[in-house]
């Protein structure tokens, strides 16, 4: 059993009226990526600055490496390494002198820390910029100067919050890689993103909230097999006669056929040759078709299920 | 990590335009300023005041400010009446159109015009004047809820003044094209001569200091600046300077410097904004980090204090060395006087930046207005004020920080015996640490019910 890096209890998070996190429990293991999955508003950062202890909250309690989080945990602290939402670098510094800076505050020894600096540009591609003023930089350079200015000290545990926000997929994809390295290399990250492809893409463990409650939690396989849904099958065609739907319906697997935007949409529950049933149908009715395709469950499907909602607007 | 963060709020600090436009730009400007139509006048209340029409056809606020400043604002109206100095304008400026000014000429009521006109080509606007521009916005908003309105029909208030009215074009440097006509030669038309070259010379440098301090890139910025300012020396003495410091022109350098102290407070507002949490998403970065905040709070204290020193130490510096003003045995005194106001004007910034969860806009609306009414009650807008406070209420003017300042430079410059200078001294240290300690029983707190 490994270690619980993040423990968090009955977590209750007021803002006046808004309840923004409600009643959350989590439970964060050595070396995992664990990813906090939800729609804008749902209560990611606020749950991040409660870790934190930069939030002052309700109820609950907060636990990291095993003792209490407060605000004068230096300890605790020095092991953290924070990626915020929001740009938080200094605009009259220099790249290299920014995570020098936010470093600096971690690692007092000279040599170590420009040993540390240099690693962290290289690990997010920004040794060509240096000298560089941060309003210089793009916006996809300019959040892995964020990244570098948390992760400089070597942490042991990183938290990233929405670090791909604004982000072209190339560079997002180089922050995402360059995330699961750091996880091989030992350091414990949380993940936040309303993103689900980015977090099934890298979180060995997902926690997913709402309205700052969380619904579901798992592996992503995990939270797939939760929905009936295992494959939706799509034929593009003119609308059909309602007797072949009900023949369709009949099918042993299939638990709902409807037509719109001049395609088929078949929901099926299981089995694994539904695709074949469901041409054979097609083809003793003499029905014409256009392309045929079959797309496997998302978070998002775990999402509409439990919320009936999409998660993304 | 302590002398690591300090270093670089130290480069951060020198790298703010704001920091070099109001602790070093501005004392280095104003004083050459004086130097140039003061210092050698001899006693100021041998000349007469000069009327000139201007005729704006472009507006130049650095135009305004500067006639404002060396016109009305800086005069040193004592009210204890120790002094018989100052008060009388240099000029005498009428606004005006092209057709009242030539009439105005003609007919003797003034000596000369000064044409204000556009650059010859319009330069870009600078993005770094944003930031600034909307601070200047909340302080005109305060203005028409009429928060600070009393201070600005007070035409003696050169800098708000200034502000007021460069808010919507916000350039620090101006660009405009002055050119003066005048009917006969005669010593006041000399010297409208002089101060229209003088303006012109002062626009050109201190728009190259700016330039290249915002050019120059890392680190570079405060070299240049200091390089400008020694390429500027030459020039000066080029023109042969007649002696003349006289005490009223002393007087008009002491209170600049004071000036740069209670600047202090402007750049010592931005310690609370890198310390707290909920106030900066920088500030929240470094609340995550394992450095204690009591040492964070130092750290960043020492910087501003340090910096601040290193303007005022400049500033004095310059006055003496580049523009041969001579504080006699006292300039020690006036380096001292200097540094400690710096240090209480910023420590002034760091309580006030302190309090509550305002932007940094309001707080700096707030500071202004602050200073402008601290100013008011030290009798250095409206004589007489002072004389009614200590009065009524003489602990007010004890307390009041720019009194204690200006007061300070008062004696040093006007008292043999210097028991009253050191009482100044001692309240300088009393006041701020005062500020620090209410400052920092508001910083202190690490947990926040809202970002
Ligand atoms: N300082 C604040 N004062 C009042 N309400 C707030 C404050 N900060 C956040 N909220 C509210 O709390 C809820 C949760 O906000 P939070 O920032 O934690 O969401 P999030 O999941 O991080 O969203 P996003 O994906 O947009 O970053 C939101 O409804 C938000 O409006
Ligand atoms: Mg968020």
């Amino acid at each position: 059993m490994s270690n619980t890096v993040v423990k968090v209890e009955n977590l209750v998070k007021k803002y006046k009226e808004l309840t923004a996190v409600d009643q959350l429990n989590l439970e964060i293991k050595e070396g995992e990526v664990f990813g906090l999955l939800g729609p804008n508003g749902c209560g990611k950062t606020t749950t991040i600055s409660c870790i934190l202890s930069l939030l002052a909250f309700d109820e609950g309690k907060i636990e990291v490496f095993g003792k209490e989080m407060t605000p004068v945990s230096y300890d605790l602290k020095s092991m953290i390494g924070i990626v915020p939402q929001n740009m938080a670098v200094f605009d009259e510094l220099n790249v290299y002198e920014n995570v020098d800076c936010f470093c600096g505050m971690y690692i007092a020894d000279q040599a170590t820390r420009k040993q540390y600096v240099d690693e962290a540009l290289d690990f997010v591609g920004l040794n060509d910029f240096r000298k560089f003023r941060p309003k210089k930089l793009s916006g996809g350079l300019a959040r892995r100067l964020n990244i570098a200015c948390g992760i400089a000290h070597k942490p042991k545990l990183i938290i990233f919050d929405e670090p791909t926000v604004a982000v072209d997929p190339q560079s997002r994809n180089k922050i995402l890689e360059g995330i699961v390295d750091l996880n091989k290399q030992g350091a414990t990250v949380i993940y936040t993103s309303h993103y689900m492809e980015e977090v099934e893409q890298i979180c060995s463990r997902i926690v997913i909230m709402d309205h700052g409650k969380k619904i579901a939690e798992g592996t992503s396989d995990e939270l797939k097999r939760t929905i009936k849904n295992t494959e939706t099958i799509f034929i593009e065609m003119d609308e059909p006669a309602a007797s072949l739907t009900e023949k369709m319906k009949t099918l042993a697997n299939v638990s709902d056929v409807s037509w719109k935007e001049g395609k088929l949409v078949i929901a099926c529950t299981g089995g694994r040759h539904n695709l074949i049933d469901i041409m054979e149908i097609l083809q003793a009715e003499k029905v014409q078709f256009g392309r045929v395709w079959s797309e496997l469950p998302t978070l998002n499907d775990v999402f509409l299920t439990i919320t009936g909602k999409e998660l993304r607007d | 990590m302590f002398w690591n963060t300090m270093k670089y709020e130290i480069r951060r600090n020198f790298r703010t335009k704001e920091v070099i436009i109001w602790m070093i730009l501005f004392p280095v400007v104003l004083g050459t300023l004086y130097k140039f139509t003061l210092g050698n006048l001899g006693k100021a209340n041998l000349y007469s005041t000069v009327p000139a029409a201007v005729v704006e056809n472009e507006k130049d606020q650095l135009f305004h400010w500067i006639m404002d400043a060396m016109n009305n604002g800086s005069t040193t109206d004592k009210t204890d009446a120790e002094s018989s100095i100052g008060g009388k304008p240099l000029m005498n400026l009428t606004y005006t159109d092209e057709a009242n000014a030539i009439e105005m000429l003609k007919n003797g009521e003034v000596k000369g015009i000064i044409y204000i006109d556009p650059p010859d080509e319009k330069s870009e606007p600078d993005p770094q004047n944003q930031k600034m521009s909307e601070v200047m916005d909340m302080v005109n908003r305060m203005a028409a809820d009429g928060s600070l309105a009393k201070y600005i029909d007070d035409e003696n208030n050169n800098y708000v003044s200034y502000f007021m009215n460069d808010s919507g074009n916000g350039n620090f440097v101006s660009d405009t094209k002055l050119s003066l006509t005048i009917k006969s030669n005669g010593s006041d038309q000399s010297m409208l001569k002089r101060m229209s070259d003088m303006y012109v010379s002062m626009q050109q440098s201190s728009r190259e200091m700016v330039a290249s301090a915002f050019n120059g890139g890392a680190g570079e910025g405060f070299d240049n600046i200091s390089k400008a300012m020694s390429s500027d020396v030459p020039y000066i003495k080029e023109l042969e300077l007649t002696k003349g410091d006289t005490d009223s022109f002393l007087i008009y350098m002491y209170n600049l410097i004071a000036m740069v102290g209670i600047f202090g407070s402007m750049s010592g507002l931005t310690i609370a904004q890198n310390l707290q949490a909920n106030l900066s998403d920088q500030a929240a970065r470094r609340s995550c980090s394992g450095m204690p905040k009591i040492k964070q709070v130092l750290a960043e204290l020492l910087a501003f204090y340090l910096s601040h020193s290193i303007c005022v130490i400049i500033a004095v510096t310059y006055i003496t060395l580049a523009l041969r003003v001579n504080f006699g045995d006292r300039l020690p005194l006036v380096y001292l006087g200097g540094i400690l106001g710096g240090i209480m004007g910023v420590s002034f910034g760091y309580f006030v930046g302190a309090i509550g969860k305002m932007s940094y806009g309001a707080k700096s609306g707030i500071i202004m207005a602050l200073n402008m009414t601290l100013c008011f009650m030290s009798g250095l807008m409206v004589p007489g004020i002072k004389a009614m406070i200590i009065k009524y209420i003489p602990i007010l003017n004890e307390i009041n920080p720019v009194a204690v300042i200006s007061d300070s430079f008062y004696y040093l410059s006007v008292d043999a015996d210097l028991t009253r200078f050191w009482g100044k001294m001692v309240m300088i240290c009393i006041i701020t640490l005062f500020f620090v300690l209410f400052g920092f029983l508001m910083t202190r707190r690490t947990k926040y019910a809202s970002l």
